[in-house]
């Protein structure tokens, strides 16, 4: 168990990629803060799943666009687990639009959820990090530096979340916090019913891609495993690929 | 969840809630207005409509039971329902 005695805190746990990683550290020995905004009933099942386990879990209700419930859920986790030992930004929304269609509305938004509330995540997280260190873990996707169809707020959000994983990376190496990212291609979840024309687009993806399946969460979480572990620890400041190889080939 | 809450101050937030989060008048939100073909609301409105609900009322409402939803009356109603 690399994760016994851990504390753990995954933004967006109750669903797709994030409810993965939440089991699967949970399975390693971590202690899980299960965040969620809009799905109550899906953070309770993850949260029992887990506490069957034998950790223990925290359920925090928060807007990621709203600094004060960020501010509020760190308090929170001071309370009852007085510290943090790894961060995961996993929760993300988006105005699925084009470019030439994007409101000022929706990259606000977009921007908030998915790249502010990192910012303003870590800048906590990090002060509730023991002295011996700990890890911090940005979930990003292909759409940062490849065009994927009505991606334009999502992408740009992840290309300044990778940004900032960096400058983190550097400010928080004195104190032994590890901060990557891992960009994940096209995951198998139920995000994926929000993108218009999905299903031609899975399609061509699926045709597109070298290996022969598409990307799960347990691949996301085999690798957040490894990069939040001090086996990784002179990876720093990274975006590690988890795509079976799909941005590789031009045709 | 604050149980107190009678009808009239309950449209009273409701529609305070709407106002600021799709910067209409208040005046101008009535009972029966819809939130998509009267105020305007898309789908992001709508996620932070429930999101700014849930936080002034202090309960979760599914988005099962938020889907059903498309008035400030039908909120209210709801939320009354809830807090019984």
């Amino acid at each position: 168990m690399r994760y016994k005695g851990k504390t753990v805190c995954i933004t967006g746990s109750s669903r797709g990629i994030g409810r993965q990683l939440a089991i699967r550290f949970a399975k390693e020995g971590a202690d899980i803060v299960i965040h969620y905004v809009r799905n109550g009933d899906a953070a309770r099942e993850v949260s029992g799943e887990i506490e069957r386990l034998g950790r223990r879990t925290l359920l925090v209700r928060a807007n990621m666009a709203d600094e004060s419930r960020i501010l509020s859920m760190f308090e929170k986790i001071k309370e009852t687990f007085g510290k943090v030992d790894v961060f995961i930004h996993c929760a993300a929304s988006g105005r699925n639009r084009s470019a030439v269609e994007l409101d000022a509305k929706g990259w606000n938004w977009t921007m908030d959820v998915n790249t502010r509330a990192f910012l303003l995540g870590v800048q906590q997280a990090a002060k509730l990090m023991p002295d011996k260190g700990g890890a911090v873990l940005a979930l990003s996707s292909f759409g940062s530096d490849h065009v994927f169809p009505y991606y334009t707020s999502v992408g740009a959000s992840k290309a300044a979340l990778e940004s900032l994983v960096r400058y983190f990376a550097v400010e928080l190496a004195s104190r032994k916090i590890n901060v990557n990212a891992i960009s994940a291609g096209m995951v198998k979840t139920d995000a994926l019913n929000h993108f218009p024309e999905m299903e031609q687009t899975m399609k061509k993806v699926e045709a597109k891609i070298p290996y022969s399946r598409m990307v799960v969460p347990d691949d996301i979480a085999n690798l957040a495993l490894f990069l939040c572990s001090g086996e990784a620890e002179m990876i720093r400041g990274q975006v590690i690929r988890i795509d079976g190889g799909i941005t590789l080939p031009l045709v | 969840m604050e149980k107190s809450l009678t009808k009239e101050k309950i449209t009273e937030k409701v529609k305070e809630v709407v106002a600021t989060q799709l910067q209409v008048e208040q005046e101008k939100i009535k009972n029966d207005s819809l939130f998509v073909d009267d105020l305007g609301a898309d789908s992001l409105d709508l996620t932070e409509l429930a999101i700014a609900f849930e936080d002034a009322f202090d309960l979760e409402i599914p988005e099962s039971d938020f889907g059903q939803l498309s008035t400030v009356a039908g909120v209210v109603d709801y939320l009354s329902e809830r807090m019984k």
